[in-house]
């Protein structure tokens, strides 16, 4: 079946999809603007929050990997594909339907700094992006409009942003015990900026911390793309179709003449576009355009995550226990930017996160079970504080994303992943563990538990089509469009050249916003 | 399999604390309520397994608890996955029992629609703020 053409087709309703059809929308309304979502609409009654075995939904059907998704018993409502993860070392986290990883993400909301986009001019390592903090600037301010931050101006770790919609949310007793432990070693901590309420706004009610952010926010406090950026886009005239796998970006020439996709009744259907936009992370992403054959040397490499640990401390006094947001509730940037005496360059972000649910913190002790197990939970619970530890990770070749010789259920060739800690992460890592055990036990903590590799932190999917200016070593131009077929843009994480060592949803949604200007640009 | 093997090694995953001073204590495993019928197709290779190194399962019942636990360790070390999912199994009834989460000071049921009370900053921390605000800015600018 063959459809009527569109200026624009885009794949993927995650935040780069999502914020990049609200721009073009606003900017050229009269463009025909199509989005193809492979998942359905978030079904906010059936998240497990009001239910009693909310805490184990978090391990089966909402779990935060899509392989133990797919393994689960209950359907899930993220419509996955397998991901071959065995030679990784971090496992990749993603959630698939309209809204992307949005719905289970924790919402922290961090920018990158100015320094993250000039690597290479700085400390002499990976690639400056192809602009700067600057150029994007006004992009994460809109973004932070559009998702509403609960946060606290007057970060000196920043330049400074526009005034937040929202107080900050509040710190909580181990907010306060990790607060008092920076101050104790005179390291910069601050409140965490975060897309979450914190009190009523743009039409969502505030957070009442219930805790398991990652199985959903029933309320709809907590920002996802769903609830801000889709009802406008659509309002403006975007048409977005859920459940169609996208199977093959059409090529001909050099130039994107649609994509052909399943539909929900299994039809093969051919829509025609001017344009073409891909936003479906930095795993989707790559295994669609490899799959649609597009000739990129550097398409697939690079994958970055963002190397994890974390450090939990111990302490006497009587903490929150398993509230939420998660990822609260403050930071320290003390450590972001180059210190060559730390034997690494660049830098470490320390977040102090809230804690888990009883069942989880129970399953992670190293012996979860018999009678010194309930002795460990009982010291823990409600006395603990942990802090992640993220570093920069920075872009290897040999990391990547390709291709197996399968065909998967979706109709789509199976993908792999490589990845492997590099001697840089693991030192940076190595050195955040001492800063947050120093931290923890300034703050009073008797005892601190280091788990030195998070392995199944994998949300941030980077790297894998990324920006330049050289087509043997890059993807995309800076506007996002492919060298090797120019009305073919890539709208993710996938594009960024480095990443920080801070969460990159405030910047997904940046960069898609500002790619959306650029061709509103190109097209007047 | 028998009730009496299974509610056996539950309790040996999930022995219970001893009483402490009026606090409310954690139950064993079946006492929370935690069973396993056997049927588990997932587990039913490493029950057998248990069953077969102890001699048995009335050999299994028989038992110390501490010769169980020791049985039971020398099972998890040779196929850790396998044992680590029926752990996991146990866990996930126990700890959303309510009497459990009482005995922890928490609440059973969903987390909401009442969510939880999370504390402001108090004076001590907002003080602590007002000296990083007094920082002089320390992002680095390029050149």
């Amino acid at each position: 079946m063959k459809l009527d053409p569109v200026d624009v087709a885009i794949v993927g309703a995650g935040f780069g999809g999502a914020a990049f059809a609200w721009r073009l929308s606003q900017r050229r309304p009269r463009l025909r603007i199509l989005c193809l979502e492979r998942g359905g609409w978030p079904d906010r009654a059936a998240m497990p929050a009001r239910s009693s075995i909310w805490q184990r939904a978090v391990l089966h059907e909402w779990a935060t990997s899509p392989n133990l998704r797919l393994k689960a018993a209950r359907a899930s409502q993220s419509a996955d594909y397998p991901i071959d993860d065995s030679s990784s070392a971090f496992k990749p986290l993603m959630w698939n339907g309209v809204g992307g990883s949005t719905i289970a993400w924790a919402a922290h909301f961090p920018r990158l700094h100015p320094s993250d986009f000039s690597t290479k001019s700085l400390d002499g390592v990976a690639d400056d992006w192809p602009f700067t903090y600057e150029d994007l600037e006004p992009y994460y301010d809109l973004n932070d409009a559009q998702c509403g931050v609960a946060g606290l101006g007057g970060d000196p770790a920043y330049p400074p942003k526009p005034a937040r919609d929202m107080p900050p949310l509040a710190l909580g007793r181990l907010g306060m015990a990790a607060a008092r432990g920076f101050d104790a070693l005179d390291w910069h901590w601050w409140p965490v900026d975060a897309a979450i309420n914190s009190r009523a706004h743009a039409g969502r009610p505030g957070c009442n911390h219930c805790g398991p952010c990652l199985t959903g926010c029933v309320s709809g406090a907590k920002s996802s793309v769903d609830l801000t950026y889709w009802p406008q886009a659509i309002a403006n005239g975007v048409e977005l179709r859920a459940n169609c796998v996208v199977q093959q970006v059409e090529i001909e020439g050099g130039r994107a003449t649609g994509v052909r996709y399943r539909d929900a009744g299994s039809r093969e259907v051919v829509q025609p576009a001017g344009t073409v936009v891909v936003a479906g992370n930095g795993i989707g992403t790559p295994r669609l355009l490899l799959a649609s054959g597009v000739d990129s040397p550097a398409l697939g490499a690079n994958l970055m995550f963002h190397g994890a640990a974390y450090a939990r401390g111990i302490f006497r006094e009587e903490l929150d226990g398993p509230v939420g947001p998660v990822g609260c509730a403050v930071y320290s940037h003390e450590f972001y930017e180059t210190d060559e005496r730390r034997g690494f360059k660049r830098g470490i972000h320390l977040q102090v996160t809230r804690e888990n649910a009883p069942l989880l913190q129970a399953a992670r002790l190293e012996d979860p079970w018999g009678e010194q197990a309930h002795r460990l939970l009982r010291e823990e619970f409600r006395h603990s504080v942990p802090v992640l530890i993220c570093n920069e990770d920075l872009p290897e070749a040999h990391n990547r994303v390709s291709l197996t010789r399968e065909v998967e259920a979706d109709g789509l060739p199976g993908v792999k992943i490589d990845y492997a800690v590099s001697e840089h992460t693991r030192r940076a890592l190595d050195f955040g563990l001492d800063r947050a055990d120093d931290m923890l036990r300034a703050a009073g903590a008797y005892r601190v538990v280091r788990v030195p590799l998070a392995p199944l932190t994998g949300w941030h999917l980077l790297g894998t089509a990324r920006m330049g200016v050289d087509p043997a070593t890059s993807v995309t131009d800076a506007s996002g469009r492919t060298h090797a077929v120019k009305n073919l843009i890539i709208a993710d994480g996938s594009v960024f050249p480095t990443v920080g060592a801070v969460n990159p949803g405030s910047t997904i949604g940046a960069v898609a916003l500002k790619f959306a200007d650029d061709l509103a640009g190109s097209l007047a | 399999m028998r009730r009496d093997f299974l509610a056996c090694l539950v309790d040996t995953l999930l022995p219970g604390e001893p009483g402490a001073g009026g606090r409310a204590t954690l139950s064993t495993g079946t006492a929370a309520g935690v069973k396993l019928d056997g049927g588990e197709v997932s587990h039913v290779d490493i029950l057998c397994r248990l069953a077969a190194r102890a001699g048995g399962e009335a050999a299994f019942v028989e038992a110390s608890p501490a010769s169980r636990a020791a049985l039971m360790r020398g099972v998890e070390k040779e196929d850790a996955g396998a044992f680590r999912a029926l752990v996991q199994a146990v866990l996930e009834d126990y700890y959303e029992a309510p009497p459990v989460l009482q005995a922890l000071g928490w609440r059973g049921g969903g987390v909401q629609p009442d969510g939880n009370v999370v504390e402001e900053a108090d004076a001590v921390t907002l003080a602590r703020l007002d000296r990083q605000r007094t920082r002089r800015p320390f992002w680095r600018k390029l050149p």
